[in-house]
């Protein structure tokens, strides 16, 4: 393997622990909201910008509101 | 790597595979080691990752980064979002693991370990991991198509309503069977209903906390959640001890089932940021944790397997589940070979949040090869135990009776001997007053993950933490799908409802939400209600009916994918699904046949219901009715039963009817080779 210097290897465990945090979250139903910000602000100019309170009451009313089919 | 060494590589894990599964084949009378299992079914799963899921991915469906997927042609930063692949696998596994594959496993023991540990491996490599991931596939070719949307689409309308019937039918069922698990797991057990109780405040202080204390901040509140539902689960054996409280909490098998009933009812028509969401988290959290846990555990301690390879039972006479092993292990054992639900995840959100396609491979095929590897630690779990103690926790008081001298007695003439002694002691190492009769497989796992993880963590003090820990997780994510599958078909019923009244068919409408929600929770109430009351019944007759429904629907999907293969131009390869589905569609008929006329009455419905007819004549009372109106009752449930049944067998041959009649239209349209583009 190749060698990691300290800042690099601090950055991986870093980005390590992001993912982890990021599959947690999407396992509850809710994707990044840094994400949906940027994809509202590029893609849909002069629209208002939900907080993150309101976008995490419309991720929750979506994922369970016609309840989900989960598995056995 | 060089090409060489990669070769080797190959060669090597496959010769190891197939030495480990000789052992584990071959291996006779003399105990086994778990670490068999586990090579055998790892190598299986590289092997059939590497070469069959990479002539699917390259040959047959030809992945490639050109067919942009629906995350970039469609994104909104909610459901369509370009994901990380490793945070997607991790997304999907949670979705598709659950209850199924820990229990499925359990029950089949009874047959020895090999029969169920070759279902799991095969099964999965040839039929599930390749359902999961060509479902994927298509649903993202098809802009995040549902399989309910893609049938109605492909296969026509018909087909698609038969389909929802078909879902609607598995709700129910799967609903009871699961809900009759945490029953059997609680009933007489203060500490094991007292910390499943507890979770209901705690899921409610989550909600309120998250909707007004400090909205949406899920990671901390469910930290705090786990660590309360820890001291619940410790504080357990107190209240279960304590002179005032252990008597409340010491419910019967109907009492508990009144009160599943009514949490299920007022917890699907609350607000979802009130309990099923909260409730979610921390049965997702808790899932994923014992699931690592489980397997650290059985790595760690390479437990020997107590089991014999082949037991007597594969005849069909077992107590667990009645019916021989074919067509009855394969049906048994749906989640962690092939389950039919996971279409329905596999074309649900996953597809909307895929970057590329080729990375469908990892995501669909290997997520379903370690939920396999779970349903093999479920298998290790339950084979670790004393055959003995196997059948006294898995047989029916009907036929074992209810003291532990009787018990031990019945279970020693089947052949594995055991005393009474062992059997108090086990209850009380685990802080049980007992643990015969808890069938239904829940308790049977929690006594081996107890066995493996203390001698891992905390030795034969921690046995009884662990028990109640492995209770807790099962009893939990049972009720979080009751839940969810009871909102699920509350608005398939209210769909329904809608053409009858608009109004009622309205989601806002009070009325319509109220009576949809009964008819939801009175359909999975009756079969519920009617499998506690039974001492033969219950999980003995009731899971084999959930097995055939959940490989009916594997079998609705793979009919699709084969339909599709023909509409795509990919008829050369349309064995890839038609062979598993060949194989479900014996298994499942044969089943459903059975369960309906088979001569045993403990197998057959209508043998069952002659059998009590025959009794009634004579003004005779067979248990477990005690009086004739009983009697007439059970003669009821029996027609219900096989009623049910009927209703998959026709849904099922429907479906293949559509099949055959979209091939025939289809056949002529396209052409060999044609792009495959949705």
């Amino acid at each position: 393997m190749r060698k990691l210097g300290y800042e690099a290897s601090r950055n991986v465990i870093a980005l390590m622990f992001e993912r982890v945090q990021q599959s947690a979250r999407l396992m509850c139903g809710l994707p990044d909201y840094d994400v949906y910000v940027a994809h509202v602000k590029s893609r849909h100019p002069g629209q208002a910008i939900p907080s993150y309170e309101a976008f995490f009451r419309e991720r929750m009313e979506a994922r369970y509101g016609r309840g989900m089919s989960r598995c056995c | 790597m060089s090409g060489a060494v990669k070769n080797a590589t190959w060669i090597g894990v496959s010769v190891l595979g197939a030495v480990a599964l000789g052992i584990v084949a071959l291996t006779r009378n003399e105990p086994i080691n778990a670490a068999w299992l586990v090579i055998a079914a790892v190598c299986s799963y590289l092997v059939g990752y590497r070469f069959y899921s990479h002539f699917i991915a390259a040959r047959v469906l030809k992945l490639s980064d050109a067919n942009i997927t629906p995350a970039h042609k469609m994104t909104d930063g909610l459901d369509y979002v370009p994901t990380n692949k490793w945070v997607l696998f991790g997304h999907h596994f949670a979705a598709i693991a659950g209850a199924g594959p820990l229990i499925g496993p359990v029950l089949a023991a009874q047959m020895g370990y090999l029969p169920g540990t070759l279902w799991i491996i095969i099964g999965a490599v040839f039929a599930g991991c390749v359902q999961d991931f060509i479902i994927l596939v298509f649903s993202s070719r098809r802009n995040g198509e549902s399989l309910g949307a893609m049938i109605k689409n492909i296969m026509g309308r018909e087909a698609g309503i038969v389909a929802q019937i078909g879902i609607l039918a598995i709700m129910v069922i799967l609903l009871a069977v699961l809900g009759l698990v945490v029953v059997k797991a609680l009933a007489a057990s203060p500490w094991g209903t007292f910390t499943v109780a507890m979770t209901i405040p705690i899921a409610l202080l989550m909600g309120f906390y998250m909707r007004y204390i400090r909205p949406g901040r899920v990671m901390e509140i469910s930290a705090v959640g786990i660590a309360l539902l820890m001291l619940a689960l410790i504080g357990g054996n107190a209240v279960a001890q304590d002179p005032t409280w252990g008597p409340i909490f010491t419910l019967t098998g109907p009492q508990l089932a009144w009160a599943m009933i009514i949490y299920g009812f007022a917890a699907s028509v609350m607000p979802v940021w009130m309990m099923q969401a909260p409730r979610d988290y921390l049965s997702t959290f808790l899932k994923i944790g014992t699931i690592l846990g489980l397997a650290i555990g059985i790595l760690v301690t390479l437990p020997e397997l107590k089991f014999p390879a082949i037991s007597r039972f594969v005849d069909g006479t077992g107590p667990v589940f009645s019916g021989s092993l074919f067509p009855f292990l394969f049906i048994t054992i749906a989640c962690g070979a092939i389950s039919g639900f996971h279409a329905l995840i596999s074309s649900g959100t996953t597809p909307k949040m895929l970057d590329q396609e080729p990375q469908a491979r990892v995501i669909g095929y290997g997520s379903m090869a370690m939920e396999s590897f779970v349903a093999i630690m479920a298998m290790t779990a339950a084979t670790v135990l004393e055959p003995g103690l196997y059948f006294a926790v898995n047989s029916p008081a009907g036929l074992i009776g209810t003291t532990a001298a009787q018990a031990a007695q019945t279970v020693s003439e089947w052949g594995f001997v055991i005393t009474p002694e062992i059997l108090t002691q086990t209850a009380a190492d685990v802080g049980e007053a007992s643990i015969l009769s808890r069938t239904g497989g829940a308790p049977t796992l929690a006594l081996g993950m107890a066995q493996i993880l203390s001698s891992a963590v905390g030795g034969q003090a921690a046995m009884a933490f662990w028990y109640h820990f492995a209770i807790l997780f099962e009893a939990l994510f049972i009720l979080t799908t009751l839940t969810a599958g009871t909102r699920v078909a509350r608005f398939m019923i209210q769909d329904l409802l809608a053409h009858v009244s608009p109004a009622l068919g309205r989601t806002t409408s009070w009325p319509g939400n109220i009576l949809a929600t009964t008819l939801a929770v009175a359909a999975w109430g009756y079969f519920l209600y009617q499998g506690v009351v039974d001492p033969f019944g219950g999980i003995n007759s009731l899971w084999p009916l959930f097995g055939v429904a959940n490989q009916m629907l594997a079998a609705i999907a793979l009919t699709f994918i084969t339909v599709a293969f023909v509409k795509y131009g990919l008829s050369r390869y349309v064995w890839v699904p038609m062979a598993p589905l060949a194989w479900l569609l014996i298994c499942t008929i044969t089943a459903g046949v059975q369960k309906i006329w088979h001569p045993a009455p403990a197998v057959g419905f209508i043998s069952h219901a002659n059998m009590l007819d025959a009794a009634l004549q004579e003004g005779r009372v067979l248990a477990p009715a005690a009086s004739l109106e009983e009697m007439q009752r059970l003669i009821l449930n029996d027609y219900i039963n096989a009623t049910l049944a009927a209703v998959f067998l026709a849904v099922v041959l429907a479906m293949i009817g559509f099949g055959i009649r979209s091939v025939l239209q289809l056949r002529g349209s396209t052409l060999e080779g044609e792009p495959v583009r949705a």
